[in-house]
């Protein structure tokens, strides 16, 4: 089919690669793979529809450096990063970068393919990120000012003991902040706040 | 022969005249005819003159071989290279030869006539009178030592030995003596004695045990150190023999090795032995034949090294350096944790994926059996590579008793650059090996040099992050060397190290990392001391460094 959309995906790691390809075959998703950035760059036609699932951290040109790449090649293909656990602030780089999303590694296999399906379906619905920001919005206006700043600490990618250090607050009351900050984002995780300031910003 | 009996009694002179007187007789008679007993009687007179004569001859020959006899004995006496000197019952000088008067510095006539007394210490004077009675009053040889004060102010040490003897003329007795010098001999005896003496100092103050055995066994000599460990006295060790004194069971623990000495090679060996109150010790043992002018071994210098308390060291240095290599380790697996996770992520994330993806194609029914089948089996991959890697960091972190087991040294390379797979990715290095094959095993603590291969590559890596992405290349070999040794080389194309510090980044403490604790280089560099290698630091020409480290390969 033509017009079927295609994931890409690019990632080191054999088993990983592989791995994800059968899970796009089990969902009747078509999906390519690459062992590196640089092997997907050197496509000549990359099909559309589609979207790019990428890892951060690979030998050679990373994650990052291809989604720079892509820009300055000027192709808009929707890019989902997987990132490593603590690699948030790549991840902050990266959607900064104009990537659509990112997931932490090891992550929820129903998450990843709605995250995908998103995009996929992004190509169709463009509206659905406003509807998304609105909400957000709302829910970030409920933050008190020093939950809005461990918020944007966070969002640098600093640690707990860091932003304690650098606002003089102690390490608990940080962690006290922060819980109270998910709880009002409904965010799960670190990378849910990370993705929903982002979208606000 | 018939003769008148009074001319016997004649002397010459008296003779000639009885002749003349019968001569005169004779021409006086008239008819010149002399009686014939008168002509007989000239005739013996005549035959007695000359018998005279011939005794008169013989005497004067007597007297003359006497004097020279004389002389001969005054010559002996005066000249004799020996200072013959006589004393009377005072002490007083009544005869002495030439070279007695030299000794004294004074000629004769200036010695004889004094007191002996005169070139002695006042202190000694005493001593000396009664020397000279106790001679005169035995008829035994005595002797005395004294010092004499010559002329020219020059103190000699002489011995005086002495008899007494009986003057012929008055019938006393009187004291005849030599004087030797031996200042020279009391010199040279007191120089071998302070030889002696600080032999005996040195020997007895080195904390070695010393002791001399002939060929029976039988000590001859021990020091200080020997005796004391022991607990006896000198007069219990020597003559004793070698079983006597270490004790049977100890002395059949190196019987052989004394064999081989007695038999003219040194040896070395370590033994312990129980030996004084302390228990057990270590001791490090040289047996040194000894060979007399016939070339035949005579005895056995026996060296003994108490060793016990720089075992003890040792250990101490070999634990000390396993905890910190340990630490250094733990310490290392904290900075890397970010990077311990990802590596585990990544089969962990498969293996999530892929059981996933199979429960979905089960479900929608779309599943053929094969691939259901070979992704199970991809699973069960991904899960002994998490094991693995597990086990590796489990291992590396663990701290295990020394234990030295024959390794491939290439297998230890792989290993340690296996846990550096993830670093080796994010710093964007391409790695490459050159292994020797069939290169001989060596017989090391694996952890440790595998700790030093992890560090020295890790290092390596870090040292490029200053460099083009395009410019990382971490090298690293393996070969046997010109020695035999087996050399492992690390090279890296980073900035290199400044010559002024190459030397120093072996030392503890020593980092120009900015949170680095100095811990990494000090430590490969005790392990590979350890090993008895050798680790050095060396500039490439064009840039970067290499680390070369050897190991001996076990005979």
């Amino acid at each position: 089919m033509q017009n079927e959309p295609v994931v890409h995906i690019v990632d080191d790691d054999d088993a990983v690669r592989d791995a994800l390809q059968m899970l796009m075959t089990s969902e009747n998703i078509a999906a390519k793979t690459y062992a590196s950035a640089e092997d997907f760059i050197t496509q000549k036609n990359i099909k559309k529809p589609g979207c790019l699932l990428l890892d951060v951290r690979m030998p050679g040109m990373n994650g990052l450096q291809l989604l720079e790449q892509l820009k300055k090649n000027d192709i808009s293909l929707p890019v989902i990063l997987i990132t490593g656990h603590g690699d948030i602030s790549m991840a902050v780089q990266a959607m900064k970068d104009g990537a659509a999303d990112f997931i932490e590694k090891p992550f929820n296999n129903e998450r990843l393919l709605n995250t995908i399906k998103v995009c996929l379906d992004d190509c169709i619905n463009l509206n659905s990120k406003t509807e998304q920001r609105k909400e957000m919005q709302q829910k970030i206006a409920t933050l008190t000012r020093r939950e809005r700043e461990i918020m944007n600490l966070l969002v640098e990618g600093k640690k707990n003991k860091l932003i304690a250090q650098e606002l003089g607050i102690s390490t608990r009351t940080v962690e006290l902040h922060r819980a109270k900050v998910m709880e009002k984002l409904h965010a799960n995780s670190l990378s849910d706040i990370v993705r929903t300031a982002l979208l606000v910003v | 022969m018939n003769m008148v009996p009074e001319f016997n009694e004649m002397t010459e002179k008296q003779l000639l005249n009885k002749i003349s007187q019968l001569e005169e007789q004779i021409n006086d008679s008239p008819d010149n005819t002399a009686s014939p007993s008168i002509k007989k009687i000239m005739h013996e007179l005549q035959v007695h003159q000359i018998e005279l004569e011939m005794q008169n001859r013989e005497l004067q020959e007597a007297q003359l071989q006497l004097e020279l006899t004389r002389d001969e004995y005054a010559d002996l006496y005066d000249f004799a290279p020996v200072n013959y000197v006589t004393f009377d019952k005072e002490g007083v000088i009544t005869n002495i030869n030439l070279a007695g008067a030299t000794m004294l510095g004074e000629v004769r006539t200036q010695i004889i006539g004094h007191s002996f007394t005169r070139w002695l210490d006042k202190n000694d004077k005493n001593e000396f009178i009664n020397y000279i009675q106790s001679t005169l009053d035995s008829n035994l040889k005595k002797t005395l030592e004294l010092k004499i004060k010559t002329a020219g102010n020059n103190v000699l040490e002489v011995r005086i030995e002495s008899v007494r003897s009986k003057e012929i003329s008055s019938n006393n007795y009187l004291c005849r003596s030599v004087i030797l010098d031996i200042t020279e001999y009391n010199q040279r005896t007191n120089k071998i004695y302070l030889q002696a003496r600080q032999l005996r100092l040195i020997t007895d103050a080195l904390p070695v045990l010393i002791s001399y055995i002939d060929i029976n066994e039988t000590h001859l000599f021990a020091n200080k150190t020997y005796k004391d460990i022991f607990g006896l006295y000198f007069e219990d060790i020597l003559g004793k023999t070698a079983s006597e004194i270490w004790g049977q069971d100890n002395y059949n623990k190196v019987k052989q090795h004394l064999a081989t000495a007695f038999s003219g090679k040194s040896v070395n060996f370590d033994i312990e032995l129980p030996i004084g109150e302390t228990g057990s010790k270590f001791f490090h043992t040289t047996l040194i034949p000894d060979y007399d002018t016939e070339n035949h071994v005579y005895g056995i210098i026996v060296l003994i090294g108490d060793i016990t308390d720089r075992l003890v060291i040792e250990a101490i240095d070999r634990k000390r350096l396993l905890d910190i290599s340990h630490f250094s380790r733990l310490s290392t697996m904290g900075e890397m944790a970010s990077e311990i996770a990802h590596e585990l992520n990544q089969p962990l994330a498969a293996i999530s994926i892929y059981s996933d993806a199979c429960s979905r194609l089960i479900l929608s029914n779309k599943g053929e059996e094969n691939k259901i089948i070979q992704t199970l089996k991809e699973i069960s991959t991904q899960a002994e590579r998490a094991g693995d890697f597990i086990r590796r960091i489990r291992e590396f972190a663990s701290k295990k008793e020394v234990q030295r087991i024959t390794t491939d040294i290439n297998k230890l390379v792989k290993d340690a650059l296996q846990l550096l797979s993830v670093e080796v990715r994010s710093h964007n290095v391409k790695l490459t090996f050159e292994l020797e094959e069939d290169i001989p095993e060596i017989l090391v603590d694996k952890i440790l040099i595998e700790q030093v291969i992890f560090n020295l590559a890790r290092n390596a890596l870090e040292a490029m992050d200053e460099v083009d992405k395009e410019e990382r290349f971490l090298r690293i070999t393996t070969s046997v060397n010109t020695n035999h040794d087996i050399e492992v080389t690390i090279n890296d194309t980073g900035p290199g190290i400044p010559k002024s510090i190459i030397n120093k980044i072996f030392n503890s403490f020593y980092t120009t990392k900015q949170d680095g604790m100095g811990m990494g280089l000090a430590i490969c560099h005790s392990v590979i001391e350890a090993h008895s290698g050798h680790l050095q630091a060396t500039s490439n020409k064009n840039g970067g460094t290499t680390f070369t480290f050897s190991l001996p390969v076990p005979d």
